[in-house]
């Protein structure tokens, strides 16, 4: 334990010279700052061989299609989500096994306010594609629990924070919150400080 | 039958989880785990922040691994601009957070062994965790919240004399890695509290969104930083350590393991570390345009998720945080299924939750 030399001492295994001497910032000829990088296109389309599937497998389902930084997003019908979800878990040349993210968003000025966004990834194939329904205020999503069992948490977490209620979900109760808690937080009307904290301002 | 409470005011629940078990005799039949007790509604405040605020609230989710979080973050920001970071930075920054891996997986099995009843252990890991803390605590400032890195790159380089002092550790820390060897590898208490304890395999870990080493030690080789490999991880020659029997001793041996590793990557990023820039060009006012990305880094327990969605201001629409912690601890009524009482206080230590993180 004798080595247990706390800072600003050097420890002792290193030579006792003045710091200073091996700074990496004092390098001898500093490298030519580097050119501004080019002007990354971030909307451009990529090749993605899931998409190409979805197209061709359920033409009339897909809705739209966006690309941002090399990832794809399709945005679906809400009937056909399950049988989308079935068909990439389980074709074995795609193997979306593993749901890493499930998320709400809003957006209020939308006809359809709210997203449920699905980010998929394959632990075998290394590939992945983000999926997304579009749905109206208390238009419940079918839940995806019968295929990814993680899911489970994440729409309990939506439905407490957004509302959005999930059909076919086994155990659906807030999760964060406390069961009494009125109204959905991450709804943009919500308040950031709550609607009962008058008696917190500050004084 | 009997229900009983287990938190939220519980040692072995490292923070403030709230399990409700179902007892037959001492056998757990049915787990219901309640969360919420730290939910400070991070994902809402974000909306209010601009891009440069929101970094240091990301250090108070996973609180003991705040490193990873703020590199996950920026990353994303960076992503979502099509930033280009400097080499140096990259390195830089690789080499905190592999330190920080080592911090954290110290910290686990630290607390995971005094769980268990091996005390000495947890000495001897905070012993080195002083050490990378007070090389963190040079490099940024902080000590457990560091806010470290900025977009585009670092806001400091590393003091004077500092990549002596990580070299000093990684000359150091195997010799100590051998201790908490001797002390715990072929200890008969150890082994016997946990080896076919708290089994998850690969099909449910996978279909539960277990990921990190919980994943790896049911046989997966998924590691993010080589399936979709981030900053400058390629460069690295390092191995994903995997095992076989699914149990909190592999997983064990996984993390162990996995320490030993993240000093390789450590090693090789000083021998390279290139001189130049740490900061990239970034505006001054962090924009980003009309987008959403959703990006992933390997964090030390699990794969950390951060999904952003711009709509061209400077603060972000949505933000949503996933954590490998809230996704992990969803597989925990599974796993103690019919184990006793005594084996959920092996399985919450094996896990490697952190509330902050579950509970957001």
């Amino acid at each position: 334990m004798s080595d247990e030399v706390k800072p600003p001492a050097p420890p002792p295994g290193v030579p006792a010279e003045p710091p200073t001497a091996q700074a990496p910032p004092a390098a001898p000829a500093p490298p030519p700052k580097p050119a501004a990088p080019a002007k990354v296109n971030l909307t451009a389309e990529v090749a993605s061989s899931v998409l190409d599937a979805l197209k061709e497998k359920f033409p009339q389902s897909i809705s739209s299609v966006g690309f941002y930084a090399g990832e794809v997003t399709v945005v679906l019908d809400k009937e056909s989500l399950l049988s989308v979800c079935r068909f990439l878990k389980e074709e074995p040349s795609y193997r979306l096994d593993y749901l890493s993210n499930l998320c709400g968003a809003d957006y209020p000025d939308r006809e359809k306010r709210f997203e449920v966004v699905y980010h998929l990834f394959s632990t075998s194939k290394h590939h992945r594609i983000n999926l997304k329904i579009q749905l109206a205020d208390q238009e419940p999503a079918p839940s995806v629990v019968s295929i990814w069992r993680t899911a489970n948490w994440h729409e309990r977490e939506a439905f407490d924070l957004f509302g959005i209620p999930f059909e076919g979900h086994p155990d659906l109760r807030r999760i964060l919150l406390t069961d009494e808690w009125q109204g959905h937080p991450l709804r943009k009307e919500y308040p950031t400080r709550g609607y009962d904290r008058d008696h917190m301002k500050l004084r | 039958m009997m229900d009983i409470n287990m938190g939220p005011q519980h040692p072995s629940t490292h923070g403030v989880l709230r399990l409700k078990l179902t007892l037959d005799g001492e056998t757990v039949t049915e787990t219901d785990v309640l969360i919420g007790y730290l939910h400070r509604g991070v994902e809402k405040l974000c909306e209010s922040k601009n891009y440069h605020m929101i970094e240091p609230y990301t250090d108070r989710l996973d609180y003991v691994a705040a490193m990873y979080e703020n590199l996950g973050y920026v990353e994303t920001v960076e992503k979502l601009m099509g930033i280009t970071v400097p080499e140096r930075a990259e390195y830089i920054r690789v080499i905190t957070a592999e330190l920080q891996r080592i911090a954290s997986h110290l910290v686990w099995l630290g607390t995971h062994a005094l769980d268990i009843g091996a005390m000495t252990v947890f000495f001897y890991c905070f012993r080195e965790r002083e050490i990378l803390l007070d090389l963190f605590e040079a490099f940024c400032g902080a000590r457990l919240t560091y806010n470290a890195y900025r977009i585009g790159g670092l806001p400091w380089d590393v003091p004077p004399g500092w990549t002596d002092r990580v070299r000093h550790f990684v000359r150091i820390f195997p010799e100590r890695q051998k201790e908490y060897d001797t002390l715990l590898t072929k200890n008969r208490i150890w082994v016997g509290r946990t080896k076919g304890v708290g089994i998850l395999k690969a099909e449910d870990a996978i279909d539960f969104g277990v990921t990190g080493p919980c994943l790896r030690a049911a046989g997966v080789d998924y590691d993010i930083r080589k399936a979709f490999p981030y900053s400058v991880y390629p460069r690295f020659q390092f191995d994903v350590p995997t095992g076989q029997n699914c149990d909190t001793y592999d997983r064990y041996l996984v993390r162990m393991e996995e320490m030993r590793q993240s000093l390789r990557i450590v090693e090789q990023a000083l021998d390279t570390l290139p001189a130049g820039d740490i900061m990239g060009k970034v505006p001054k006012r962090i924009k980003p345009p009309v987008g959403e990305v959703y990006h992933t880094v390997e964090g030390p327990r699990g794969e950390l998720g951060f999904y952003i969605v711009s709509q061209g201001e400077d603060k972000p629409y949505r933000m949503r945080f996933r954590s490998p912690s809230f996704v992990n601890l969803q597989a925990l009524p599974h796993m103690v299924r019919g184990a006793l009482v005594a084996d959920v206080v092996a399985v919450i230590g094996t896990l490697d939750i952190v509330l902050g993180d579950v509970d957001r």
